[in-house]
């Protein structure tokens, strides 16, 4: 009967699994610069951001707490969480929690220290700004609403990623 | 609303019906879990773990699903034994668990609706309190980590224990209806 | 029309055993059509089921609309508040999708009773009292192993997460350590 059916299909493509390599190299995550900002306000443990760029680019700005080191010479540990900022496309890190910085320094410069939002926006998303905002400061940021007429950059504010179950 | 959203509630609508499809939305069905009297709990979540479990790896196999844009719930050790422990404890008192408890007030189930009240208040009173228990619920944190990651095992070898020792069990808990 | 008078007019019935509902259906059959739609929401949707995380995302809102700054200071709640709001989680809505999927399936069946279910030797009031207490219960423990049931042991059992599989083995064995001291509940 059906049950018999549906346990030999488990069988054979749990038999079969054994016998094939695992899903294809994954590729990298990625977070957002509002998200990382997230989790450097509320001092996420375990948090590592490492900038990939040259030592001029560092010394010229970098992200509040990056470390400017290659990826092979830095330890990581199982538990720590690692953001690498400034990555190229075949960039790497095979760790359980590693993300790549979407957008790079830009990214973080445009979201999180210059967020905008228009005059004539919703209350729900003036809702997230005030938050956005909160964050915003904590950085030295400076939040602005911008009129219509003046260009507005659309904001896009964390994902649910981190909310869990 | 945007697509993300309905897309959610059509998900919902699906795992809804299937939970009380099983009786899931039945707290004495439930219970008898932890009589061994009933081990359709068992049955079902193992079912759907194997089935999702299997699914995926062969989607992302074939190249259809990219699992590295699939959420892994992080691993938090020693919050999630605590917690999982007092979860139990709750479950079996309440005799619903979140999702069960939903679809047993949908029903009329009037103590369905008590479990979430009380879910609700629990969530509620620990998110208020929550300052004295953040060191512990940041603790142990090990990211996305997995069982082929922890074991140094292959993902397939993962896969096909897990297959193999459910069927298993599921014979076993035959075995342990049967004399109930 | 009342209330009671409207949802029992949808078939529902007061007494046990009024009217013949259909069986439930074979656990493994439903498991796997449950295990489908876990596998639909990695495909459609990127991530898997959830319960608990709506029942925070809701206090969060509730705690926000009461006092929106103690909501953004505390750290549990805060983070519900970005990303378009807590009133706007996935979760929540995929949970009343959870209600409606749950009734229709039990309209259908002709398994809708506005009753208290219970064990044979529990009254009404000691029910409820249960169903609360060990809801709240299950509320501290989901907050923090951030999950229950739903989005642990199935959305992580499936995707193989260390975490996950620790807390579905700590729900059981603390469901079997506890099932003795409520025996009187259920038996």
């Amino acid at each position: 009967m059906i049950r018999r059916v549906l346990a030999a299909l488990a069988a054979l493509l749990g038999g079969l699994a054994l016998f094939v390599s695992g899903p294809h190299q994954r590729a990298m995550k990625t977070i957002s610069p509002l998200e990382l900002a997230e989790w450097i306000h509320d001092r996420k443990p375990g948090l590592r951001i490492i900038d990939l760029r040259t030592e001029a680019e560092f010394d010229e700005y970098h992200v509040p707490r990056a470390e400017h080191v290659s990826i092979e010479s830095a330890h990581f540990k199982a538990s720590e969480t690692i953001v690498l900022v400034g990555a190229n496309a075949s960039t790497t890190l095979d760790e359980p929690s590693a993300y790549l910085l979407r957008g790079g320094v830009q990214g973080w410069i445009d979201d999180v220290l210059n967020p905008t939002i228009a005059a004539d926006a919703p209350p729900d998303a003036r809702a997230t700004f005030k938050r956005v905002s909160e964050v915003s400061r904590y950085f030295g940021g400076i939040p602005r609403i911008v009129d219509k007429g003046q260009p507005v950059k659309a904001n896009t504010a964390a994902t649910v990623r981190r909310r869990g179950c | 609303m945007t697509t993300s959203l309905a897309v959610a509630i059509m998900i919902g609508i699906a795992f809804g019906w299937t939970l009380e499809r099983a009786g899931l939305g039945s707290a004495p069905k439930l219970a008898g879990q932890f009589y061994l009297t009933d081990l359709t709990v068992f049955k079902v979540m193992f079912s759907a773990i194997v089935t999702a479990m299997l699914g995926a790896f062969w989607l992302a196999r074939l190249g259809v699903l990219d699992l590295s844009q699939v959420y892994v719930p992080e691993t938090y050790l020693l919050p999630q034994l605590a917690g999982g422990v007092l979860f139990g404890a709750g479950f079996v008192i309440a005799g619903l668990c979140p999702g069960t408890s939903c679809v047993a007030a949908a029903a009329g189930r009037g103590d369905g609706a008590l479990v979430m009240l009380g879910m609700f208040g629990g969530v509620l009173a620990t998110g208020l309190a929550f300052a004295p228990l953040r060191d512990f619920y940041e603790s142990t944190a090990r990211g996305s980590l997995t069982l082929p990651d922890l074991l140094h095992v292959p993902y397939g070898a993962i896969v096909c224990a897990v297959v193999a020792m459910a069927l298993i069990a599921f014979q076993i808990a035959e075995r342990v209806e049967k004399r109930a | 029309m009342s209330f009671g008078k409207w949802f029992r007019g949808l078939g529902v019935s007061r007494s046990r055993g009024k009217s013949a509902p259909q069986a439930y259906a074979d656990p493994y059959i439903a498991g796997t059509g449950l295990g489908l739609v876990l596998l639909a929401a990695f495909v459609i949707a990127g991530r898997g089921l959830g319960a608990s995380g709506a029942f925070a995302s809701g206090a969060a809102g509730v705690v926000a609309a009461a006092s929106p700054a103690r909501a953004a200071a505390n750290p549990y709640f805060a983070r519900y508040l970005s990303g378009g709001g807590p009133w706007r989680e996935w979760l929540l809505f995929e949970i009343a999708g959870v209600v409606i999927g749950g009734f229709l399936s039990a309209l259908v069946a002709g398994r809708l009773r506005a009753i208290i279910e219970r064990g044979p030797s529990l009254g009404r009031g000691g029910r409820l009292a249960n169903a609360f207490a060990g809801g709240a219960i299950m509320g501290i423990g989901a907050v923090l192993a951030r999950g229950c049931t739903s989005g642990l042991a199935l959305t992580g059992g499936a995707l193989l997460s260390v975490g996950s599989w620790l807390f579905m083995i700590a729900a059981f064995a603390g469901a079997y350590l506890f099932a003795p001291i409520v025996k009187r509940a259920w038996r």
